[in-house]
């Protein structure tokens, strides 16, 4: 597939870190303890709507605890803008989430600290709750803030300045719905999901003359950095954050245990481990609880969409229409955007109208970026209301999409008029239709694809195509690598591996670039303010593009110093030295030239490259044609075969296979591993019974622990998970790649549900398909509601 | 969800054991303070009472054990869990704590030849066992041939799981050399993994099986 790569695209190549992970060497954040630390626990709100009262801290504080209350807070820091920031709930004022904090308890040990909490007493004014967005959205709603209950728009980490509505139009929707010969609408809703990383949330901090340093379990240390530099109003070069720390040059730290969007910049426990460790004069160390996880941590927004297509009886479709409606929990920071997106790019529509609008509700703390960020909801949306469409039309769902989908032809954002930088379709469709055997398999609208003996047990096959905002980069993209005389090289990114192999795809890049072999002779220095520059986000499936844009520009720029010590020596032309197999030479006589060690041993000094990248205004194609601006798609198609009990209602994913469009694969065993692992473990879950509950009345969760939140287990993996890789060489992105972690899990929402309805034969509004939801669909079937 | 061959012991109750404290009030912070009044940032530090740890022996007990060949004697209260006496008091780090409670399998250990979650395992009742961890790769050779087919068939991402699923395969091919795909997945179906390696979790464990069968 990538002949002319030695590293890139090579499926023997293995994570760099594994070894170290596994056998206990590394050192995640919550494995760091420092001398004299104390812990912290939390106090926080049992009440989802609740002015707080009192907070008497006299006994704890008595009995020799140091007791963190809003009255710690910076007296003014300056606004960040971000709500989330605004910890510790005065008194006076509300709590709008059961689990919003309170108070922290510092403690001489964990279990110590938990005892302090139970000293600290607040009271209470329960108050009436709000925990249905669409109840939120009526005017006579109780508001849960001045202001009212939209959200007046902010700042997310994650996708930038919130809108309070977004509004997108093309075309003229009424127009396309008079001309329209079939019309399907529906109303869908998705949960609230919980990240349920399994290392919890945790930080470290330290203060040593002034300057704090910060251990935490983050997806962007330099954000947390510069937002708990503005907070603690103290100098940039005065607060260090890094992830994970082990001290031993044999395991190097910066090790996450996963964060699907959880962990990104600036959070509560690092605000609390550093006001604590200030406050006590040693360090502190917080920990959150399973069910401070599930409680006070951020969740994946729940979606309501009004979503309504119009077609002609040939399947063309004429128009769409989609109103949605974010449920933002009590502090907001979630925009639907990129789940509009999801009902605009997939299908050329001539005519669409779509609006977002996100209100507060008590009913969970924050919209969490959690992996995907909305395209979960809008995939399953837009396939269920496609896939609805071609049954109404009686048509096979891949003819139909086929006949609609935007493809490389048509690779334009309709909005803007931006062409995409690339994408992979309609190839990933074909491909994957084909490897899937879909023509044999699909029999027809409400025929199954096999039947048990005893007629009880039936199969049925589905399919959905995706076109999704992620994928992308992000300025800035930077990264330095260094050569030492000695021959070795350390790559330092500011990107984070959270365990899905970014260090890897960036090792793999630095290697390939430098002409390297293996990728046993490079150290990573990833994740620490100290150490490495900003390289934005470790989100958004941005870093094989980000950070690799940075550490392919860094590795050039070493490899172009070495040659120009090597030129010297050899007695050539810089330009005309190349680098392959881990010896440098001249370009048309390998013979004439030194291996790389002798190349670096002629240094007399480490050199080290510079790596920057710069999203350009323009950029030039391989066909030549310059483009103004850029639109950065990531397409894929997926199919699933389910089997379901027509007695008990089981449901489970016996075949998937799903074709993604990646630009170039980097690091491939890292690529099957997220296709694999967004199906088996978060797929499956949310789309099948992954489920947030809560209390109607109270607002609390009834189940914030992994025995009642159930997470998928090895039962549930299908035998067979099958990928195919779409890989066309996007301009821009390292060796032509792009991003691939969130796709993973967006793909099996868009052909799961199909799969579901087809074998139950009934209409899929809702996710998780839990056997509650699938039994009330049936029903609802059979008395023809 | 637990397998043949999990044990599974239900926690005491953390509230009902208190233990008492002796507090030194205002002495304790000293050089703490000193730093930050040089760094000027706290005003209220000389209000901060530190406590030092107990020194009386309330309801404490020491306990002796092996931990991947290893003699340890540590000074356990009733309610210290096995993976707080491993991960906080003997720096082994490796075995996990995700949920604290008995629901993930992210703290398995083996103990005296049988899997536990270590995160509901009183210390106190560890006298005289044998303990093994993910860090025993150098005293069990299973471990260290699981973790080197972990390696292989990439079964690890973030890996918060992995110490865990390594010592469920550990304890699971002690039992069955040989096991079935349904018995790896029975095996291994006390563990969660987040990022999705359970596809690859079964290869290694087959890798790893063939390998000490010698093929």
């Amino acid at each position: 597939m990538s002949g002319q790569f030695r590293l890139v695209g090579n499926p023997n190549v293995r994570r760099v870190d594994t070894l170290a992970r596994i056998t206990g060497r590394a050192k995640y954040t919550n494995d760091i303890n420092r001398p004299r630390q104390l812990w912290a626990r939390l106090v926080t709100s049992p009440h989802a709507h609740a002015i707080v009262k009192s907070i008497d801290v006299n006994a704890a504080e008595t009995a020799g605890y140091v007791v963190l209350t809003y009255r710690d807070m910076p007296a003014a820091f300056p606004a960040t803008g971000a709500r989330r920031d605004k910890l510790f709930v005065p008194i006076g004022e509300p709590a709008r989430y059961a689990g919003q904090i309170i108070a922290a308890v510092l403690g001489r040990g964990e279990q110590d600290a938990e005892d302090g909490t139970r000293l600290v007493k607040v009271q209470y004014e329960p108050l009436p709750t709000l925990l249905n967005v669409e109840e939120s959205m009526k005017p006579n709603a109780i508001k849960l803030y001045e202001t009212g209950n939209q959200t007046l728009g902010g700042y997310a980490v994650e996708t930038g300045p919130v809108p309070p509505t977004i509004t997108i139009k093309l075309g003229d929707v009424e127009k396309g719905f008079a001309e329209a010969e079939a019309v399907v609408e529906d109303r869908y809703e998705t949960s609230i999901y919980q990240h349920a990383s399994l290392e919890p949330r945790a930080a470290v901090a330290e203060w040593n003359l002034g300057k704090l340093t910060v251990w935490s379990s983050n997806q962007w240390v330099h954000a947390a950095q510069t937002s708990l530099a503005n907070f603690l109003n103290i100098p940039l070069q005065n607060v260090r954050v890094l992830v994970g720390d082990s001290g031993d040059p044999n395991a190097p730290g910066n090790f996450m245990g996963g964060g699907f969007g959880d962990k990104t910049g600036l959070k509560e426990e690092m605000i609390i481990a550093a006001l604590g460790a200030r406050k006590a004069g040693v360090p502190v160390k917080v920990v959150y609880t399973r069910k401070d996880n599930f409680l006070s941590a951020t969740h994946r927004f729940p979606v309501i969409g009004y979503i309504k297509l119009g077609a002609k009886l040939d399947g063309t479709i004429t128009a769409i229409q989609g109103n949605l409606i974010v449920d933002a929990g009590a502090d907001g920071g979630a925009s639907g955007s990129d789940t509009a997106s999801d009902l605009v790019q997939p299908m050329v529509i001539p005519n669409i109208s779509i609006t977002v609008q996100n209100f507060y509700t008590n009913r969970y703390h924050a919209p969490g970026a959690m992996r995907d960020v909305g395209e979960t909801q809008g995939h399953f949306f837009m396939n269920r209301i496609l896939d609805r469409m071609s049954q109404a039309l009686n048509m096979d769902p891949v003819d139909f999409m086929l006949k609609n989908l935007r493809d490389k032809t048509k690779a334009v954002d309709p909005i803007s008029g931006a062409p995409y930088t690339g994408i992979g379709q309609p190839d990933a469709l074909l491909q994957a239709a084909e490897r899937f055997r879909w023509k044999e398999r699909w029999k027809g609208w409400g025929k199954p694809s096999w039947v048990s003996p005893d007629g009880r047990k039936i199969r049925a096959v589905g399919m959905g195509v995706m076109n999704s905002a992620k994928g992308g980069f992000r300025n800035p993209m930077t990264a330095q690598v260094k050569i030492d005389p000695e021959g070795k090289v350390t790559l330092y990114t500011g990107a984070a591996d959270l365990g899905g192999g970014q260090k890897t795809a960036l090792t793999i890049i630095t290697a390939e670039t430098l002409g390297l072999n293996s990728l046993d002779n490079i150290t990573v220095i990833s994740s620490d303010t100290d150490a490495t520059t900003n390289t934005g986000v470790s989100a958004g499936s941005t870093q094989t593009r980000s950070g690799g844009m940075g550490a392919w520009k860094a590795a050039e720029d070493a490899r172009r110093q070495l040659f120009d010590v090597v030129a010297k020596q050899l007695g050539v032309d810089a330009a005309q030295l190349v680098t392959e197999d881990d010896h440098i030479h001249v370009r048309d006589d390998p013979s004439r030239g030194i291996t790389f060690k002798e190349a670096a041993g002629l240094l007399t000094a480490p050199i080290t490259g510079q790596g920057s990248f710069t999203t350009p205004q323009q950029y030039t194609r391989k066909d030549g044609t310059v483009v103004n601006g850029y639109f950065s798609r990531t397409t894929a198609a997926s199919f699933a075969e389910v089997e379901v009990d027509l007695d008990t209602y089981e449901m489970r994913v016996t075949d998937y296979v799903a074709a993604h469009d990646v630009g170039r694969a980097i690091f491939v065993q890292g690529l099957l591993e997220q296709l694999r692992g967004g199906l088996t473990s978060q797929g499956i879950g949310q789309l099948l019974f992954e489920e947030q509950l809560v209390d109607p009345v109270t607002g609390r969760y009834v189940n914030p622990n992994f025995h009642d939140y159930r997470l998928p287990t090895i039962l549930e993996t299908p035998d067979n998970i099958d990928g195919i890789w779409i890989e066309y060489d996007d301009p821009l992105g390292p060796y032509g790649a792009k991003g691939i972690g969130e796709p993973c899990l967006e793909a099996p929402a868009c052909a799961i549900p199909n799969a579901v309805a087809h074998a139950f034969n009934v209409n899929i509004t809702s996710i998780p398909m839990s056997r509650k939801n699938i039994i009330e669909a049936v029903k609802a079937a059979r008395t023809g509601g | 969800m637990a397998g043949p061959t999990r044990r599974v012991e239900r926690r005491p109750s953390r509230s009902h054991v208190l233990s008492r404290r002796n507090f030194i009030k205002g002495t304790a912070a000293a050089g703490g303070i000193a730093i930050l009044a040089v760094a000027g940032l706290v005003a209220e530090s000389s209000h901060v009472s530190l406590r030092v740890p107990s020194t009386e022996p309330i309801l404490k007990k020491n306990v002796s054990f092996q931990v991947n060949g290893k003699q340890y004697v540590v000074e356990v209260e009733p309610r210290d869990m096995l993976v707080d006496v491993l991960r906080e008091r003997l720096n082994l780090t490796g075995t996990k704590r995700p949920c604290d409670r008995a629901e993930c399998g992210g703290c398995t250990v083996i103990a005296n030849g049988r899997l536990r979650y270590s995160c509901t395992t009183p210390a106190i009742r560890m006298d005289g066992a044998e303990i093994l961890t993910v860090e025993g790769y150098d005293f069990d050779p299973v471990i260290k041939t699981l973790q080197m087919s972990n390696w292989y068939e990439d079964a690890a991402q973030c890996a918060s799981c992995v110490p865990g699923f390594i010592m469920a395969a550990t304890a699971l091919l002690k039992h069955n050399p040989n096991p079935s795909v349904d018995e790896i997945r029975h095996g291994l179906s006390g563990n969660l993994c987040r990022c999705g390696t359970y596809y690859n979790q079964i290869k290694a464990v087959q890798r790893a099986a063939q390998t000490l069968r010698g093929g």
